[in-house]
């Protein structure tokens, strides 16, 4: 019984944790300009996800190390400054974004300038952190995170013709605008496969004192709620392309999502809209902090433990601290939400090599897995995410300048 | 030495930013089309506040971005190499969105 509610917590945690600001951002652009096109990189940036999550988690609940202290232990610390430095940038712009998102759904419930709300959110983030416990931070974003749940329901209430959303599946040059087709299937990529989510998830199972009786419960959680996720995420696609799409709309602000989901679902849809907008990019917001000192707390050595008193871990606080302010500045400085989303998210994309690549090699080292080393199948699926991450490494940067907006 | 690298950093980013401005420079048809999507999306915006689906507040800030959404395609467009016919163009669907722009301003109540 115990075994399923975890199962079931983490499924709720995929689902409200896969939707935030990129993934939201990047789904709706991709449906309002190229229709149902685009599915099959919500499609595999989920699978992806799912292997890179349950590898991690395995490799903490059997090693007992997070995934940044096997990497530093394994290859050294000349070797993982890289992805430290790599994976902080990355993910103080993705938390930029999420700031910024979860400001644009006030300003839109409110009135008042996003600029205005980026400080307060930053603010109330750190309180959470402050004050909450893992489980807490985790559970609760991810319980009022459900309402995201709207989204499908729209996507269902618009009758979407299936046939031609399964269509979208299957991978199909873009007829035109193929800069920006293929930039926003880098930034699908990358908003679903965030380094954040695979340091977080690897530290929350050590704060969860997971072991090696977990790695079934695990493999479920990671399969069953990023599935949940992805198919939300793919819900934002559908309904775009239904609302905005058919009438000839394209994403250029983040202001238009508030209409997302009132053809189908009225006033309820505005409301649900900015809900999902601003809990998801507020729980994210509260997660990437977290990720960001998990990683700073880890390469250092430091102690680190969300759910003791902040002054038992003075740097470990102080690091969340630093890191949440600074990424509020560039949303308090009016800069664009929508294109920081899109160009944080290509760069997640791009940064994927450095962290990817040694999961692979700690996933089949023996000294850390004993006999839960990588079977055959996540061994394919581990080498071809590592493939893809090279490929993305190199034409990122080009696509951007081609295709970003 | 220190200077002349710098320079030449400056002028790599010069060139870098003048190359991603050829690329992405604007042409008749995307600018018709992304001024298009600015009088749909004040056209849908009408249609929902007609049924009360979404609040005055937003509607008012969402008239107003996309009322600066038509200045930035219109300096755009004075900025863009286009014939006189595609001149012509743009300057219409940039009139027919402000107009409905503007009847969504209106309908929201903004000041």
């Amino acid at each position: 019984m115990k075994k399923l509610l975890e199962v079931a917590l983490g499924m709720v945690t995929g689902i409200g944790g896969f939707l935030e600001a990129g993934s939201i951002a990047t789904a709706a652009q991709a449906g309002a300009d190229f229709g149902y096109q685009l599915l099959w990189a919500i499609a595999l940036g989920t699978l992806a996800l799912i292997f890179l999550l349950e590898a991690s988690g395995r490799l903490a609940a059997v090693s007992q190390r997070t995934l940044a202290d096997a990497m530093r232990e394994r290859f050294g610390i000349t070797y993982f400054v890289i992805p430290l430095v790599v994976g902080l940038l990355v993910s103080v712009l993705v938390l930029s974004s999420e700031i910024g998102g979860a400001a644009l759904a006030l300003e839109m419930a409110t009135g008042i300038a996003f600029r205005w709300w980026a400080l307060p959110v930053a603010l109330c983030g750190w309180f959470v952190l402050w004050r909450g416990t893992f489980g807490a931070i985790e559970n609760g974003t991810a319980l009022l995170g459900l309402a995201s749940i709207a989204i499908a329901v729209a996507a269902v209430r618009l009758h979407p013709a299936w046939a031609h959303v399964a269509s979208g599946l299957a991978v199909t040059r873009p007829t035109h605008d193929r800069a920006h087709y293929w930039f926003l299937a880098v930034g699908i990529f990358g908003a679903a496969v965030s380094p954040y989510l695979y340091y977080f998830y690897s530290s929350g199972a050590i704060e969860e004192g997971w072991d090696v009786g977990c790695v079934a419960s695990n493999r479920w959680s990671a399969t069953l709620g990023n599935l949940f996720g992805g198919a939300l995420s793919a819900a934002v696609l559908v309904v775009a392309v239904l609302v905005f799409r058919t009438r000839g709309i394209h994403v250029e602000r983040f202001q238009q999502m508030g209409l997302l989901l009132t053809p189908a679902l009225g006033h309820w849809g505005f409301v649900l809209m900015l809900a999902t907008l601003g809990i998801n990019c507020f729980g994210a917001t509260a997660e990437v902090a977290l990720s960001c000192a998990y990683l700073l707390a880890q390469a250092f050595g430091w102690e680190w433990k969300q759910d003791a008193r902040p002054r038992e871990h003075a740097r470990f606080s102080l690091s969340y601290t630093v890191v949440i302010v600074l990424a509020a500045v560039p949303t308090a400085l009016g800069v664009d939400a929508l294109a920081l989303t899109n160009f944080s998210m290509a760069l997640t994309s791009a940064s994927l090599p450095v962290t990817v690549l040694p999961l692979l090699v700690l996933m089949n080292d023996r000294a850390y897995l004993h006999k839960h080393c990588n079977g055959w199948t996540s061994n394919v699926a581990l080498g071809i995410i590592g493939v893809l991450a090279v490929v993305l490494l190199f034409v990122t940067i080009p696509l951007q300048i081609l295709g970003g907006s | 030495m220190r200077r002349r690298s710098m320079s030449a950093a400056r002028r790599g980013i010069i060139a870098l930013t003048l190359f991603a401005a050829a690329c992405r420079s604007a042409d008749a048809p995307k600018l018709v089309e992304t001024i298009d999507s600015h009088a749909a999306t004040a056209r849908l915006l009408v249609a929902e506040l007609g049924t009360q689906h979404v609040s005055r507040r937003y509607a008012i800030d969402l008239t107003h971005r996309l009322g600066q959404g038509l200045d930035q395609q219109a300096t755009a467009a004075e900025q863009a190499r286009l014939s006189s016919d595609d001149r012509r163009r743009v300057g219409d669907a940039l009139a027919r969105a402000r107009r409905d722009v503007a009847r969504a301003a209106a309908v929201a109540g903004a000041p």
